[in-house]
Formats: structure tokens, C-alpha cells, sequence
């Protein structure tokens, strides 16, 4: 642990934040939204803006009949109960051609909804987080996984590298210059959240084991015909038995709930679903919900549906509920709103850091290459902007462009909710373009651009679904009146920010202090 | 930033960054999936397999962190490149004659 530890570090925390700075602010940007998934849905999907959920659902009454109309022929059916935060059910079969179709139910009415013709948050915000939209040989993942191993490089080479700051604990000197500034909020939102950037990296990989070791359940399960699938089955609970093809009966799906819930000392179930429905050999399945436990440890029974006798309960081991358990602390499924809001506050601070960590970067550069011609550093700043300021005016373009475009949208084949999502593509390529152009003034004007769009998506949503923030306020739709707050937060901070931007002019001459 | 201890030279930071980064992820798998094995010993597989994949993230990461701080590539070549090669043979070959 000498002088060459520290020098090694330095030049291994530069370049990995420079290589790997992109994907990681877009997924640390995309994460912090998804920790408001289900908010960020019921804004994006006016539909499913229904009052709280009914206290009891009879599943006999509102889904059976549903089945029996809706899912003929289908060789399983079933529905996600309603939540607090997720106030519609869903409906959902396999049908005879093998299709999985979904439907969104009113929980309280049975009716269906109509078609949301957006993906919303949960349908691209949360995948993009863990992986990208690349699907091609699960590539996404892969990337998400590097760099997330990369992360966790950074935070401990960074706490080597900006050791003598701990000393400085809380400094934040704003007044100071630029890069002494930005230095100064690096080590700040690095140092206050290390902790939580630590462990939500690193909780993020195991969550996803067995994609990036594969090999482990290959060996340990060698004898088996399919080793990952019945390292699955072991480690996540199942339950499988075939088809007797003789017509049976389903007894009260109501009384296995009651069950179920009396085993799980009056958690209620999130998930239903019906095997075989119809045949002699139908089974049903009860999940329970996540919303009162830290962990995703899947509560799961199996009813023998002729009877309702209990046919298997699986509990989880204790090493894969300790895997369970940090997952659930990555997830942050259950039900929690002063810890969901540190979840969001902690996202924002590692974006800040990833982002003053790029900024300094392209300061010191500057500095040293003073009236120099270097294609790399503006290479390097059209793809930080456009990283940065361009994937938040893209995110800001897709909320306006879910709330102008008509109900019937396509193009060709092309539905409503892709056209939304080509709007984000879009946006962020042309913001890339815009920032090969403009150089470091486009970090001025794209701050501009993402004012003028959360107040725009903010004005849209009211003159389209009337729920402007009083409304949603008065209509105690508490998603939608937090999703417009925090919009106008940001519209009304990135005003400010470009307005300081605009008056202070490009910094030219800086004194750095480079060994940062 | 001077005075890079990894070696400036295209090559040798190109050479470092396959060596540690692709062989340190072969060489922890590797040992995740001996080290899943051996655990089958006193652990349920489906349990083995969990804790040895998640010990293995924190091997990488220690991996990683080493590969980046040791200055002998020579080094490197020897225990991330041919720990690696070793170790994926020995996985491959249990797992071919345990089938």
C-alpha cells in the first residue's frame, strides 16, 4: 500500500469512470426512476388512475366468472391482486395458440381496462435499467453486470484516491471555481452515499447470479438432464404435475386465500394462479405479496383445485434467503415511503457523482490542453452531455410524447407505446448531435431543453387528464400529484441551473488541483 | 496522473485489461463453480451453488482491484491468464465426465 497503490488507483479510477461514466449514469439515471415505477405508471397510464383497491377481493366473484368468458380453452389462468401502489389487477391466461395475454382489471368492478398504448415505467424504464433494450444474446445484462463490477472498482479505488478528503468530510464550496466545486460535490455525493452505491451495485449483480455464473449450477447439478432448471426449482420453489385429461371441478379460490394467508401470518397474497384449469389434475398456486417484507423470499402454496388440500408449500433455504433478502434490498418492493424517497435522494446523489466525476475530467483536461486542438476531449464532452443532460431531456421527452400523442397513434405497424419509446431514442441521439455541435454550451442549452419539457409534461398531463397537480392532490391520486412535484422540482432546477450556467459564461482558465 | 504504474504503452494497458478483466471473470467462475461443487459436501446444491456465485462477485471485484495495481504483467499473465485457463479446464472436464 504505497505510492504506486495510490498512483495505480488514480489512473485505474479515471479511466474506468471515463470508459464506463455512459452506461453508468444511464443506469444509475434509469434505476433512480424505477425506485417510482409504479407512480411513474399510473402517470403514464391515465387509466389505471383508479381509487384505492377494495380491503377483501372475492376472486370468486371477480376473476372465475372473468375466466370463464375471457380465457376458454386457456392451460393456465390467474390474477396479480391490486396493491396500494398498483391499484388495478391483472387479468391474465395462456391462451390455446400459446400467446400470454395481459389484462389490467378493475378490481373493484371486474372490468377490463382499456389497452394503456404505453410500456410506461415498468415496461422500459425498469428493463432499460438492467438491461439496456439489448436483448441479443442477453447483451444488456452483460453490459449492466461490467459495468456494475466497474462501479464497484470506482467506489473502492475512489475512496483510495479521495482519501485525504475524508478529512474535508462535508466540504461543498460552491462560490470556488468550477472543477474545485465540482470536485467538492463529487466527494460529497460519493462519500455520503458510498454505503448505499456500495451495496445497491453490489445487490444488483446477485440478483442476477445466475446469469453471470452460469457454470456453478451446471457443475453442482452435472448429473441432472437440465442443471440450471433444476437448480432453479431447488433454489425458487415450483411445483409441476401433468395434465390427466378428465374434466374437474374448482372449488372456492376464495377459502385457499384464506389459507395461504393464515400460513403466512396474515400477509395477504399478491399472486393466483389456476393450472390445468378445467382437467381432473388442476392445481392452483398462491404467492404472497412483498409489500411487508424487506426480502422477495416467494411464499408459494400449491392447492389441489377439486379439493383445496394443500399439496405443497415451499420455504426457501437459508443461504437463497439471504440472496432473497439482498435482492429484496435492491428491488425495494415492499412498502416503505421514507426509505423509497432516501432510495430515490441516494440514486440522484450517485448520478450527481458520476456526472461532476465526467465534469472534472473534461476540466482538468481543458486546462492542461489550454488553446490545444484535442478531438478526444470533445469527443469525450458530446458524449457526457449528451450521457448526462441528453438521456434526462430524452426521459423528459418520452413522458411529453406519452401525453401528445392521440389514443389510435401507429405508424405502420408500429403501436402507440414503441412510437413513444422512438421519441426517447430520438431525443437522446439528437441531443448526442446537438452536443458534437455545440460544444460545451450545449450543457446550457439542453439544461434549457429539460426545464421547458417537465413543465410541458407537467401542463400536458393536466389539459389531458384534467389531474393537474391540485387535482391529483384533491382526487388523493398521490402518484400522480408526486410525479408532477417532482417534475415541476426539476423543471424549476434546471431554470435556475441554466440561467447560472448562461451568466457565468464558458470557464476557460481554472486552477485545479489535478491529482483530484 | 503521471507516472502510470500499469504501464503506458498501448499494448501492455490492452494485454493488462484482457488479463484482468476477461481472465479474472473466467478464473472467478471457475472457482464459483468448483467452489459450488465442493460445497455439495455440506450444503444442499441449489444452496452451494448461491453462496459460492455470490462469494464470487467479491472475488472478481478483489481480482479486478489486484489486477490493476500489480506491476508485473509477467505476473498477471501467470495467475489471472493461466489460473484461468486451468481453472475452466478443470470445470469443463468434471463437468463432461459427471454427466
Amino acid at each position: 500500500m504505497g505510492e504506486s497503490f495510490g498512483r495505480a488507483m488514480t489512473w485505474l479510477h479515471t479511466w474506468a469512470g471515463l470508459v464506463l461514466g455512459a452506461v453508468l449514469f444511464a443506469v444509475f439515471w434509469m434505476g433512480t426512476l424505477s425506485v417510482f415505477h409504479e407512480e411513474l405508471d399510473r402517470w403514464m397510464q391515465p387509466a389505471t388512475r383508479l381509487p384505492p383497491p377494495p380491503a377483501v377481493i372475492s376472486l370468486d366473484r371477480l376473476v372465475v366468472p372473468l375466466a370463464a368468458t375471457e380465457a376458454v380453452g386457456a392451460s393456465q389462468w390467474g390474477l396479480m391482486l391490486p396493491t396500494a401502489r398498483e391499484p388495478m389487477a391483472q387479468f391474465f391466461y395462456r391462451a390455446p395458440d400459446g400467446g400470454f395475454v395481459v389484462h389490467a382489471i378493475d378490481p373493484h368492478t371486474g372490468a377490463l381496462l382499456p389497452e394503456p398504448g404505453s410500456a410506461g415505467a415498468t415496461g422500459f424504464i425498469v428493463p432499460f435499467h438492467y438491461g439496456l433494450h439489448i436483448e441479443w444474446r442477453r447483451l444488456g445484462y452483460w453490459l449492466v453486470g461490467a459495468a456494475s463490477m466497474g462501479m464497484l472498482v470506482l467506489l473502492v479505488s475512489g475512496v483510495v484516491v479521495h482519501r485525504r478528503r475524508f478529512k474535508e468530510f462535508f466540504t461543498f464550496r460552491p462560490d470556488k471555481r468550477l472543477p474545485r466545486a465540482t470536485l467538492d460535490l463529487h466527494n460529497l455525493t460519493g462519500m455520503v452515499a458510498l454505503p448505499f452505491h456500495f451495496l445497491i451495485t453490489l445487490t444488483g449483480v446477485i440478483l442476477f447470479m445466475e446469469v453471470y455464473f452460469p457454470s456453478a449450477a451446471d457443475l453442482a447439478y452435472r448429473s441432472a438432464d437440465n442443471p440450471r432448471g433444476s437448480f432453479f426449482a431447488d433454489a425458487f420453489g415450483g411445483f409441476r404435475r401433468p395434465l390427466l385429461n378428465e374434466s374437474g371441478e374448482l372449488v372456492s379460490l376464495d377459502a385457499m386465500v384464506v389459507e395461504a394467508s393464515a400460513r403466512w401470518s396474515g400477509s395477504p397474497p399478491r399472486f393466483v394462479r389456476v393450472w390445468h384449469p378445467g382437467d381432473a389434475n388442476a392445481y392452483v398456486e398462491v404467492r404472497r405479496t412483498y409489500a411487508d417484507q424487506a426480502s422477495l423470499t416467494r411464499g408459494q402454496i400449491f392447492f389441489d383445485a377439486g379439493s383445496g388440500r394443500i399439496l405443497h408449500q415451499f420455504d426457501t433455504a437459508p443461504v437463497m434467503s439471504t440472496q432473497r433478502f439482498l435482492s429484496g434490498l435492491h428491488f425495494i418492493a415492499f412498502d416503505h415511503w421514507a426509505l423509497r424517497w432516501l432510495y430515490f435522494l441516494a440514486g440522484l446523489a450517485g448520478c450527481a457523482m458520476i456526472a461532476t466525476g465526467f465534469v472534472f475530467w473534461l476540466e482538468a483536461r481543458r486546462r492542461r490542453h489550454a488553446g490545444t486542438a484535442m478531438g478526444g476531449r470533445r469527443l469525450v464532452e458530446a458524449l457526457t452531455v449528451a450521457s448526462v443532460t441528453g438521456i434526462i431531456a430524452a426521459t423528459l421527452a418520452l413522458l411529453v410524447a406519452n401525453r401528445l400523442l392521440p389514443a389510435d397513434a401507429s405508424m405502420g405497424s408500429t403501436g402507440r407505446s414503441e412510437l413513444e419509446v422512438w421519441v426517447f431514442w430520438a431525443v437522446w441521439l439528437v441531443a448526442f448531435a446537438h452536443a458534437s455541435l455545440r460544444g460545451t454550451r450545449a450543457w446550457r442549452d439542453q439544461t434549457w431543453a429539460i426545464g421547458g419539457l417537465a413543465f410541458t409534461a407537467v401542463l400536458l398531463n393536466g389539459l389531458t387528464t384534467g389531474h393537474h397537480p391540485l387535482a391529483a392532490l384533491q382526487a388523493q391520486l398521490w402518484a400522480v400529484a408526486g410525479v408532477d412535484a417532482v417534475l415541476l422540482m426539476t423543471g424549476a432546477a434546471a431554470l435556475a441551473v441554466a440561467i447560472r450556467l448562461g451568466r457565468r459564461g464558458t470557464p476557460h482558465t481554472l486552477g485545479v488541483d489535478g491529482n483530484g | 496522473m503521471k507516472g502510470v504504474s500499469a504501464g503506458r504503452h498501448p499494448l501492455a494497458v490492452t494485454q493488462r485489461l484482457l488479463l484482468v478483466v476477461v481472465g479474472g471473470y473466467l478464473l472467478s467462475a471457475a472457482a464459483v463453480a468448483l467452489g459450488g461443487l465442493l460445497l455439495t459436501g455440506v450444503l444442499a446444491p441449489s444452496e452451494a451453488v448461491a453462496l459460492s456465485a455470490m462469494l464470487g462477485f467479491i472475488l472478481y471485484l478483489v481480482l479486478l482491484l489486484w489486477g490493476f495495481a500489480e506491476r508485473s504483467l509477467g505476473r498477471l499473465w501467470w495467475l489471472l491468464g493461466g489460473g484461468a485457463v486451468l481453472g475452466q479446464v478443470v470445470v469443463q472436464a468434471l463437468a463432461w465426465s459427471g454427466g
